[in-house]
């Protein structure tokens, strides 16, 4: 058992592993299930699987490679690395805890003499900030940076928490996505299993909107006004943009998309004159309805480029009218863009219409995450900051030393050789001025 | 995007044209500072660096002030990087003002011809070629303080890491004399991709819509190839040029230890923590595995494999600097190859 916990603890491990990681990341950054239909276009690809077939892509998938993150192999792979960190880490923690061992006056190599005794070198030591250990006079042993010791093992606990807080969400944690329609009231949502999963409460639409910068087509904001309710109570009214989520009970609701999608509630809002008499009438797409002596219906909806630009929409709803006879023959058809200058007229039946209002076709796409792990990785996260912070600007240094007879003997102990602050390099000009190229264990 | 660009956006523009000359000016002086010795020369390269960079951050800031008006008065979400031209032109703002900083304080001039070179190579191509240099309205995916935060300090990252490659070219050209080595294959290999992506990046902005991926790959290979070759073959006369250059070869490897050093800590705060916290606050997924992401995470592991194996003093100062190579062509990748090779959530502005 000691056997596999120091193979798996071992530096060699945890390089193969990182190296396949490398590896299958390089792979996952190109070969995705978005990529894939375009990767099989491309001429090396092309010679050997034909792209008019799906035969690139299931090729892919048998080898594992479509979904590469989150393949069994790369979990794996991730669970093994964690596992490794976390041996390492124990490993450090004696040396976090005790620092540099205690040595005796024959291992202080270095000598300099000096006009200055014992009191004066505490005196510096105190004044830089030093922690002193007189235990052991006339042998001092005076410590700087002491949490730096901690930085190793700060950094890879965040990391190992990342990881741990991953693995919880991945286990405990469920995703989904709403495409909602204004007025619409949903109670949960499909995880990516097919499964429904409830809210715990009623999640209504109230209303989506795009904001503009002044005169432009550049949105500046998407905005979903939503209400909360439980039992027909209202809860809270509140909003979601994109970088404002909504919180409820733990369970997030992101801005992800919009978009217009005709269905067969949406209610179009036409004006006509028939007779000389103005009517208003909310029709159904594909549903008949009377209008004076005709009959008209939604047949097509689209959308056309607007040209004017203090409207602010790039894109105008438009829809095709169909008038029919009596008989449901058809008479004449034409595009009615939304909310048009003018009714548009038409002579030989004079009759106009005019589109002015559309409901219940815009909708908004919420994505909705219940992320039980996200603060064990915010923890790892904050971890990982001060782990290297600690690392490389608290550089824990120990020096031991005796002065006696007009000389100091010690020995500087620096837990990062290679640092980027080095705290001795002020015990060095203490004692002889700036001293370079000494050589510290 | 703004219809009509305001005055001072193109005096901006301007003002970086010209620092774009005065940084290639700046590297001319500089090579025939290493070539002759001459001090007045050394000076004026100096000089010409710094006016340069000058120049170029009084246009950052007249650029940030146009967009802190546009935005409404949000000074945190208007810092001008949101874009390729205006990454581009931090990257090459940051590369020069890290090394004028260098160059003070190791009093050693024999980096700039390959940081002004970088710096004014990537500004003026960006500029001259016409690059839309027009301050984009921020859509709402990048209005957030995190902007600031986490895009910033991934550039600052950047430049520590390309720092420190300049070093360790430098160091290997001064140390390797052999042409079969690893270290020699690698250092002519990464001075023809640096040649390569500059290039690249120069014919991707002048085809416009018309370049497509693969076209841009075959052309990448192709230079990258060619001027690899170039390098190899005549990579060892460079160490004569570079003989004496003041720096002791350990110097110049504790400067790429010291800049992948901070700039590995800065990278893990702002690249991946602050990466990771803005993803979960606006896409609810803090990591998605997108390709950006991806080569993040890869670039930080090798530079965490370098920090490893050269603090455990394991590993000789050819492999480290040899490994701080590959980590430069991690992070080139990271920061134009995934935006302009790979679709992704990261391609704002591309």
């Amino acid at each position: 058992m000691k056997k596999i916990i120091n193979f798996i603890g071992s530096v060699k491990f945890a390089l193969v592993i990182i190296l396949i990681i490398i590896f299958l990341s390089i792979i996952g950054s190109i070969v995705s299930e978005s990529s894939v239909d375009r990767l099989k276009h491309v001429s090396l690809i092309s010679i050997f699987f034909d792209p008019s077939t799906n035969d690139f892509r299931e090729f892919i998938t048998n080898i594992g490679l479509i979904n590469i993150y989150t393949s069994p192999l790369f979990i794996t792979l991730l669970s093994l690395f964690t596992l490794s960190l976390v041996i390492c880490t124990i490993r450090l923690i004696p040396f976090a805890r005790k620092g540099f061992p205690d040595i005796e006056e024959n291992s202080l190599k270095d000598i300099e003499k000096t006009d200055m005794d014992t009191d004066d070198f505490i005196e510096f030591f105190n004044k830089e900030g030093w922690k002193i250990h007189l235990n052991k006079r006339p042998l001092i042993k005076v410590e700087h940076n002491r949490p730096g010791k901690y930085g190793v093992i700060i950094i890879h606990l965040g990391i190992f928490l990342v990881m741990a807080g991953a693995f919880v969400d991945y286990l405990f944690g469920f995703k989904g996505v709403l495409s909602i329609f204004e007025n619409q009231t949903v109670n949960g949502v499909e995880n990516k299993n097919g499964e429904f999963i409830p809210f715990g409460f009623d999640f209504t639409l109230d209303k989506f909107s795009i904001e503009y910068y002044n005169d432009t087509y550049t949105a500046s904001a998407f905005r979903s006004d939503v209400t909360i309710s439980k039992n027909g109570k209202v809860l809270k009214k509140d909003y979601i943009d994109v970088n404002r989520p909504l919180n409820i009970n733990n369970i997030y609701f992101y801005q992800a998309d919009f978009g217009l999608s005709p269905n067969d509630n949406m209610d179009i809002y036409l004006t006509y004159t028939a007779g000389g008499l103005k009517k208003e009438e909310v029709l159904k797409y594909g549903k008949f309805y009377k209008a004076g002596s005709y009959v008209i219906a939604v047949s097509d909806f689209t959308t056309v480029h607007n040209e004017d630009k203090a409207s602010k929409k790039e894109f105008i709803p438009a829809i095709e009218l169909v008038v029919y006879n009596m008989f449901k023959q058809e008479v004449t058809r034409g595009m009615l863009v939304l909310n048009a200058p003018e009714p548009t007229y038409i002579d030989f039946i004079d009759m106009s219409f005019h589109f002015t209002d559309l409901k219940g076709v815009e909708y908004s796409t919420v994505s909705v995450k219940y992320n039980p792990g996200i603060n064990i990785v915010y923890i790892g996260g904050v971890l990982m900051c001060f782990g290297v912070l600690f690392i490389y600007f608290l550089n824990y240094t120990s020096i031991v030393f005796i002065v006696s007879g007009g000389s100091i003997k010690y020995k500087v102990r620096v837990h990062r050789k290679l640092s980027v602050v080095n705290p001795a390099d002020k015990f060095y000009k203490f004692i002889k001025g700036d001293v370079n190229g000494r050589n510290n264990e | 995007m703004v219809e009509t660009m305001n005055n001072m956006v193109l005096i901006s523009s301007k003002m970086v044209v010209t620092a774009s000359l005065l940084y290639l000016l700046a590297m001319v002086l500089y090579i025939f500072f290493i070539i002759f010795k001459n001090k007045k020369v050394g000076i004026a390269a100096s000089v010409t660096g710094i006016i340069g960079f000058s120049l170029h951050f009084i246009s950052f800031i007249i650029r940030w002030i146009e967009f802190y008006d546009l935005s409404n008065g949000q000074i945190l979400r208007s810092i001008p990087i949101t874009n390729k031209y205006e990454s581009l032109m931090f990257f090459a703002l940051l590369l020069s003002g890290f090394y004028v900083v260098l160059e003070y304080k190791t009093k050693n001039k024999s980096l700039g011809v390959f940081a002004f070179a970088i710096s004014g190579s990537f500004a003026l191509f960006i500029s001259a070629i016409g690059a839309p240099s027009d301050l984009n309205l921020l859509v709402p995916a990048l209005k957030s303080n995190w902007l600031l935060a986490h895009v910033s300090l991934s550039f600052t990252a950047y430049v520590c890491f390309t720092v420190a490659a300049i070093a360790a070219i430098l160091y290997l050209i001064k140390t390797v004399d052999n042409k079969k080595r690893y270290s020699y294959i690698i250092y002519t290999f990464v001075l023809g991709v640096l040649v390569s992506v500059i290039i690249t990046l120069i014919i991707n902005i002048i085809l416009g819509e018309k370049a497509n991926t693969i076209n841009m790959m075959i052309i990448f290979v192709f230079f990258t190839v060619s001027f690899f070759i170039i390098f190899y073959q005549n990579g060892l006369s460079l160490k004569n040029l570079f003989k004496d250059i003041g720096f002791d070869a350990d110097t110049i490897e504790a400067i790429t230890y010291k800049f992948i050093a901070v700039g590995f800590a800065i990278f893990t705060i702002g690249g991946m923590v602050f990466g990771a916290i803005w993803a979960e606050v606006a896409w609810g997924r803090f990591w998605s595995w997108d390709s950006k992401e991806s080569w993040t995470f890869i670039t930080w592991i090798i530079y965490g494999l370098y920090l490893h194996g050269r603090l455990s003093n394991k590993w000789s100062k050819e492999l480290a600097a040899t490994v701080a190579l590959i980590g430069l062509l991690s992070t080139i990748f990271t920061f134009l190859g995934v935006n302009l090779l790979i679709a992704g959530l990261h391609s704002y502005g591309s």
